[in-house]
């Protein structure tokens, strides 16, 4: 009888291993903490890792990055072509599937970009367009990506808008906002508002089988918690509770240092923190180089950087670092330098001039100590003779401000954070530089005109277009770069994870050792 | 025990002042969101054009007139229908002319309160049981040292902040001991360290009442006058003592678990527990305005019920109140 029960156990359990799925798995559940609970989980929130922390594990796009170079792959597309200035083709890959069983093709495709890039859904990944984006069918296979205006970034635009089920869109679009429905390595579980979501390893993945996959499915599971205490999501990893913990402060990595199981794993994103100062339409003063020199000058923005930017990397005078496309190699941060700022203000004061009074503002929880930065930002203006008034605000204050267009009682200054994905000047001046870009201060037709001519080049002509307009926004203190974020995550020992600049917590690029 | 009209008529009478002050807390609550953020700029983003703010705005209700929009509030509180997310489901439903979907704000607040209700009930069930026993023990050896010692842990639990204490916990308990899980819901031993990092100031401020208020008793005439008769001391403490000093100590637990329920916010946040304080918060951020109108009615009805059962709790207590 023992025997008969153990050959049959032997039996169920190679059967067991025989029926098993392609990918790898076996690697139990991947606990993953972050900081804040998704919002939504529809496709446009994962435009942003930050805003829906996982999600690219459900959904893909047409494209992805490379996490070392940051060239543009195929994902859902396996290639592109330019056909006119305006009209992209894009092929998509044969016999992928959504996890609702329909096919992706190109019908499905185009359905889920016009929805994405839609002017009436307006969402907020817009911010991050160039000309407006629709999709039509030209082919089972091939999606056709239409641009108002000529936008050579297309293919790396694609790699922001994830793809999701048509038939969930066309039929039950209001369940796109709580059932991600993708063709990625995780099938959406549930999400259970307030405390996690989470999804399992898909064993139809076209990634299991394809030469190109990015990626190998290791665990078996993804959990998604959200805790917005450092200490506690630090804390989730060392007690075994989680495997990453997200966007630690250096405090804590010096913390894990001196534990046992423990690494931080830090790298530079591709976010930056500036300082954006109202231009054209505010207070006279405000428009006056000397003024706006004195001001940039007058601050310590290293030392800021060094001492109170908690994980950064310095920038050279300029938003984006040197991989970005238009990087100028000849400027520098502005010098410090309180002497030269104060004889400015003095000049100012002796001509008739009344110096405003400058607000300066920063939105609550937007970067790790940003209120002491603008404290520290008020004392330095404060000895060159600028009064100041501080404030950090709620995002519900901050935001309103922060795209309302300057007038001429206001002298308001930001700290604030602001991504670029793309790695392109391109992008920064479309929102920072231009009369009506979402949240500019600056308007100057010609600039303007110049950057939009920059935006529709390529290669060489596209890089020194884009420079020289970086140059001159150096020479007009436009904005005063202050660092580059890079975010810190806790995570076992013995973890792998394969990432880039945009930080995207993706499962099958991770992976334990031990 | 007996209770008379006179009882009804005072539990009625607290109850028609509950609803009024309901009414007026939350008209206070609809006026002041109205002034805190625009929420359609928060759903759609820095980058979103004046037309499709306004157009989400219209469609949230908010380009009404005010006495439009508070007709249609008080309508919806007395019914119980407190509107629709601006969260969950509308930025797509709302969008796709489908906002019959969009969730109802009141059933996703109820959908947190038994969280709450574990955690808060927990907290003051541990609080009392730990700290009667510590106020009577010391009421009951005045200036003793285990009466001081208990007044510097009293002391130190109602000046301790909560916050640094909640991380205290995580770190020795989850972390060095591996006793506790560090945070987040679903069993028994979860709700031990944020009970623990709530209980704090209720255990200072029971143990304090109840040892003062024991001392006082203790001080008058009557029980000298038992204790004459030869009844025990502890009987005297227990039985004759505490029944009448219970009158502070249960306002002291009434007040204290309305501060648990008004607290749980900073600690549901910090260990992931999914409450109406946690769901508070997160409303707030983004500016959910009905959302927040559910959450603050259902913690204000809760202030408002536990103040009833303390009054309910008088009468039972002081004869004078049942009887009339």
């Amino acid at each position: 009888m023992r025997n008969t029960v153990s050959t049959k156990s032997l039996a169920l359990a190679l059967a067991g291993v025989l029926a098993a799925p392609a990918h790898a798995a076996g690697g139990g559940e991947l606990v993953i903490v972050g900081n804040q609970e998704p919002q939504s989980m529809q496709a446009q929130v994962a435009h942003k890792e930050v805003n829906g922390i996982g999600l690219r594990n459900v959904i893909e796009q047409l494209t992805r990055l490379d996490p070392e170079t940051n060239e543009v792959l195929p994902m859902l597309a396996v290639s592109w072509e330019q056909i006119e200035p305006t009209v992209w083709h894009f092929d998509l890959r044969d016999g992928v599937k959504f996890h609702d069983g329909t096919d992706l093709d190109a019908e499905a495709a185009a359905v889920s970009i016009n929805w994405l890039w839609s002017p009436e859904n307006s969402y907020p990944v817009r911010d991050m367009m160039g000309p407006q984006i629709t999709a039509e069918v030209v082919d089972e296979d091939t999606v056709a990506v239409i641009t108002d205006g000529i936008d050579p970034l297309l293919p790396r635009r694609m790699y922001l808008g994830g793809i999701t089920s048509a038939r969930q869109i066309l039929e039950e679009p209001e369940d796109h906002s709580v059932n991600p429905i993708g063709t990625g390595p995780y099938v959406f579980d549930e999400w259970k508002q307030g405390q996690y979501w989470t999804s399992t390893a898909n064993p139809d993945w076209w990634g299991n089988s394809a030469d190109d996959t990015y990626g190998e499915i290791f665990y078996d599971s993804v959990r998604v918690v959200w805790r917005p205490e450092a200490l506690v999501r630090s804390a989730m990893v060392e007690s075994g509770e989680a495997q990453v913990a997200m966007f630690l402060t250096r405090e804590e990595c010096d913390r894990f240092g001196a534990a046992s199981g423990i690494d931080c794993m830090v790298k530079g994103s591709d976010t930056f923190l500036q300082f954006r100062l109202d231009y054209q339409g505010a207070h006279p003063l405000l428009q006056d180089q000397k003024f706006r020199k004195a001001i940039f000058t007058g601050i310590n923005w290293e030392g800021i950087r060094q001492n109170l930017m908690s994980l950064s990397e310095p920038l050279a005078g300029q938003m984006l670092p040197s991989v970005a496309t238009g990087f100028a190699d000849g400027i520098e941060q502005y010098a410090y330098d309180p002497q030269g700022a104060r004889a400015l203000v003095d000049e100012l004061k002796a001509a008739g001039n009344e110096i405003p009074t400058l607000e300066v503002t920063t939105r609550l929880g937007s970067t790790p100590r940003n209120g002491e930065m603008i404290e520290a930002i008020g004392a330095m203006l404060g000895a060159v003779g600028i009064p100041t008034r501080i404030a950090v605000e709620e995002p519900g204050i901050f935001n309103p401000r922060a795209v309302a267009k300057p007038t001429p009682d206001r002298s308001y200054a930001w700290l604030h954070v602001q991504a670029n994905p793309l790695m392109d000047y391109a992008l920064t001046f479309g929102a920072h530089y231009t009369c009506a870009g979402n949240v500019s201060v600056f308007c100057d037709p010609d600039f303007e005109a110049r950057a939009n001519a920059a935006a529709e080049l390529t290669g060489d002509a596209r890089h020194e277009a884009l420079e020289a307009l970086v140059v001159e926004g150096h020479e007009r203190h436009i904005v005063a770069p202050v660092g580059l974020l890079q975010r810190a995550y806790g995570v076992v020992e013995g973890f792998e994870w394969d990432f880039g600049v945009d930080h995207r917590i993706v499962a099958v690029n991770m992976r334990e050792t031990k | 025990m007996k209770i008379n009209n006179a009882f009804f008529a005072f539990i009625l009478k607290r109850l028609l002042n509950s609803v009024i002050l309901l009414v007026i807390v939350m008209s206070l609550v609809f006026f002041a969101n109205r002034q805190i953020g625009d929420p359609a700029r928060m759903v759609l983003g820095n980058g979103a054009s004046e037309e499709a703010v306004l157009n989400l705005r219209t469609q949230m209700g908010l380009e009404d007139p005010m006495s439009q929009q508070y007709g249609r509030f008080l309508y919806g509180l007395a019914t119980g229908d407190l509107g629709k997310t601006f969260r969950f489901g509308l930025s797509d439903s709302v969008r796709a002319g489908n906002d019959a979907n969009a969730l109802s704000t009141l059933p996703i607040a109820m959908d947190r309160l038994p969280a709450t209700l574990i955690l808060a009930g927990a907290t003051i069930i541990f609080s009392v049981l730990v700290a009667l026993p510590l106020g009577l023990y010391a009421a009951a050896r005045p200036r003793s040292p285990p009466d001081r010692a208990i007044g510097v842990l009293s002391l130190a639990g109602v000046s301790i902040v909560e916050y640094w204490f909640a991380l205290v916990l995580v770190l020795v308990f989850a972390v060095q001991f591996a006793w506790f899980p560090t945070s987040g819901y679903g069993t028994v031993a979860h709700v031990v360290l944020p009970a623990l990092a709530l209980s704090l100031r209720p255990i200072g401020r029971i143990t304090q009442i109840a040892r003062s208020s024991l001392l006082d008793e203790m001080a008058k005439p009557y029980i000298t006058a038992a204790k004459g008769r030869g009844i025990p001391m502890r009987r005297v403490a227990a039985v004759h003592a505490l029944k009448n000093a219970a009158i502070p100590i249960v306002t002291t637990i009434g007040d204290e678990t309305i501060n648990v329920v008004t607290g749980v916010i900073i600690i549901e946040t910090i260990f992931g527990w999914p409450g109406i304080g946690a769901l508070t918060v997160d409303a707030l951020s983004i500016r959910d305005i009905p959302l927040v109108e559910a959450t603050v009615f259902l913690l204000v009805l809760m202030v408002l019920t536990i103040n009833l059962l303390v009054d309910v709790a008088y009468a039972f207590l002081n004869p004078r109140l049942r009887i009339g």
